[in-house]
Formats: C-alpha cells, sequence, structure tokens
C-alpha cells in the first residue's frame, strides 16, 4: 500500500483533505535544481487562512501537551489570543499549503530531499483567522562536497500586510530530473 | 503575549528542562499531516524501503519536526507565549524511524539592549538512540525585565 494510502485514516482538517498529496504523482513537474531562476520574487498561488484546526492538529502532532496549544475551549478562556497558539515552526505548514503541486518552488516537495539547515525569523505570532500569503525568492544555489544546494527566501505577510515572517528555507536536492527519477522509481 | 520568565531571572549556563520524543511511524505520520510535508521519505516505508534515500530502508522524521520539537524545549520550559524571534537550525544526521530522541536547551548569550527587547539565546541540542547528536539550534527570545 502507497504510503499516502496507508494514512489517509488520519486526514482530519479542511485543509488536509483538500490538499495535493500524493508527492510521487506530479514529481515531473516539479522545479529541479538546475531549472530555478534565482533572485526572481514570486507570490505563491495559495493564501493561508489560518483556521483553529490547523494549529491543533499540528502542535498535537507534536507531542504538546499545554491546553493553550491544542484545547480550543480552554484557550478561549485563558489564552491571550482567544484561541489555541501557533507553534513557532508552523509556518512549514503554511508553506507547503500556498506552494500547491505544480509551478515554482515546487521543488520543495522533491522525493529524496534532503534538509540541511534553515533560519526563521519571527516578527508577529500567527492568529487564528487571518489570512497569510507567501512570497518566495530563490537567494542562493551551490554546490558543496558535491551536494546540491538551494535557499529560498519566504516572506510571510498578515492580513495587514505586515511581515510575520522570514524564513532562508535551504534543501539538498537531486540536481536532475533524471537523478530525481531514479528515485521515484526505486 | 507575557512570557512566564524575566530577563533578570535569566543567567548564562542556565539549563532548561529537556524531554525525549519516540519518533514511531504513526509520530512522522501525524507530524507529515500537520505540516503538509507528505514527501513519501517520510510516510511511504516500502518506498523508503527501495530508495534508501538516507542510505538505509527506512523512512526518517522531518527536519522540521527535529527543528520544532528543538524549539518546544524553550515553549516548555518558559511557557507557549515565550517570544522567540529567530531559530538557526542544523541537521547532522537523518532520524531514522524507532528512534528516541532526546533534547536539552541552555543559554548561551544574553544580550542586555533596553527593556522590552533584551534577549536570549539558548542553544539547543537533539541526540538520537545512539547518542549521536542529530540537530542543533540557536534561539532567540525576547525576554521582558
Amino acid at each position: 500500500m502507497k504510503g499516502i494510502e496507508r494514512i489517509s485514516h488520519l486526514f482530519e482538517t479542511q485543509k488536509q483533505l483538500a490538499f495535493d498529496r500524493d508527492f510521487l504523482s506530479d514529481w515531473e513537474l516539479y522545479e529541479t535544481w538546475d531549472e530555478v531562476e534565482m533572485g526572481r520574487a514570486y507570490n505563491a498561488p495559495n493564501d493561508y487562512v489560518v483556521r483553529e484546526e490547523d494549529l491543533v492538529y499540528y502542535n498535537r502532532a507534536l507531542g504538546e501537551t499545554d491546553p493553550l496549544l491544542i484545547d480550543p475551549q480552554y484557550a478561549a478562556q485563558y489564552s491571550p489570543t482567544g484561541h489555541v497558539i501557533a507553534h513557532p515552526c508552523f509556518l512549514v505548514a503554511v508553506v507547503f499549503h500556498c506552494l500547491g503541486p505544480k509551478g515554482h518552488g515546487t521543488w520543495l516537495r522533491t522525493p529524496a530531499a534532503r534538509n540541511p539547515f534553515q533560519e526563521i525569523e519571527l516578527h508577529e505570532p500567527i492568529f487564528v483567522g487571518e489570512r497569510i500569503t507567501l512570497t518566495f525568492t530563490p537567494v542562493d544555489r551551490f554546490i558543496r562536497r558535491g551536494k546540491h544546494y538551494i535557499t529560498n527566501l519566504n516572506e510571510f505577510r498578515g492580513s495587514a500586510n505586515t511581515l510575520k515572517a522570514r524564513w532562508w528555507a535551504t534543501l539538498i536536492l537531486p540536481p536532475t530530473r533524471e537523478e530525481i527519477s531514479r528515485y521515484v522509481n526505486a | 503575549m507575557k512570557p512566564s520568565v524575566r530577563f533578570c531571572d535569566v543567567t548564562a549556563g542556565m539549563q532548561l528542562d529537556g524531554f525525549k520524543q519516540d519518533v514511531s511511524q504513526e509520530y512522522i505520520d501525524r507530524y507529515a499531516l500537520g505540516s503538509l510535508d507528505l514527501n513519501p521519505i517520510h510516510i511511504d516505508p516500502e518506498w523508503s524501503s527501495r530508495a534508501q534515500t538516507f542510505g538505509r530502508p527506512k523512512t526518517v522524521l522531518h527536519g522540521m519536526a527535529t527543528m520544532s520539537l528543538m524549539a518546544s524545549v524553550v515553549t516548555r520550559a518558559w511557557g507557549p507565549t515565550t517570544q522567540i524571534t529567530r531559530m538557526k537550525s542544523k541537521f547532522t544526521k537523518p532520524v531514522w524511524v524507532e528512534q528516541t530522541l532526546s533534547f536539552k536547551g541552555v543559554v548561551k548569550e544574553l544580550h542586555y539592549l533596553n527593556p522590552g527587547h533584551n534577549f536570549v539565546v539558548i542553544n539547543v541540542q537533539a541526540t538520537d538512540s545512539e547518542n549521536d547528536l542529530v540537530g542543533l539550534c540557536d534561539i532567540d527570545v525576547r525576554l521582558p525585565g
């Protein structure tokens, strides 16, 4: 059974149910390391409207137990926002939702990609009900010890266009589509 | 949002309570759904067995899950509203399924700017069941007082 079918019973949130979930099916449409145009800024095709269920799922998945993170009823009474609190790394869900399965930035979905290092600046917390927009710019691409690195600067803005966060997201990728196909068809 | 710890309460070398996390396939699956990172290297044991992307026939935990748990060292010790302003992480070894990760944090630097902008840097390290370092993260935390 394919991995995505194996975990289908775990899908709960509206975004999970609507998400283009099979990373192996459209891999030929993903950008590859050698195709990315450096320095050009892109607006991600999807916005992210933050629902409380999104934050709760992420926090529960990590194993958080503080009711401010996982219990909407408790949070309604005691949280400074009136809702559960977003985890500082929740941005990863925003990125995958906003990028979608086709077009620029899809190298993020590459099978066999590796995560070497990351840097995130948090300017404002993420709140339930906000619409988050994502702009991303490929800012670096380099080879180190034979591995092909690529870095996007992701900028997240809130409903009033306020800067919420900046994330320099780096992955090591198979360098070409041919190389990716070797993994995909393993 | 007010964190439970004040700048004047913190000293260099101060330890934050750590924790352990078992990395089962279900744990990886749930993080995959939470983050929407459904890469087969995380959620497809059969494909991972064939592809052996990281040199072993196993799935691996998301690097961003390890980074999230490193951030959780701070938010679990000092409260979920603690104001983290920056995280810089490095991953040094893949986390294969069925490992147990151990996390610990220590205050590395205190930055005296002015009230409302003072911050500390906390270094968090994650090790696996073989006691190998799998990730480290410097986390800036703005504190009142």
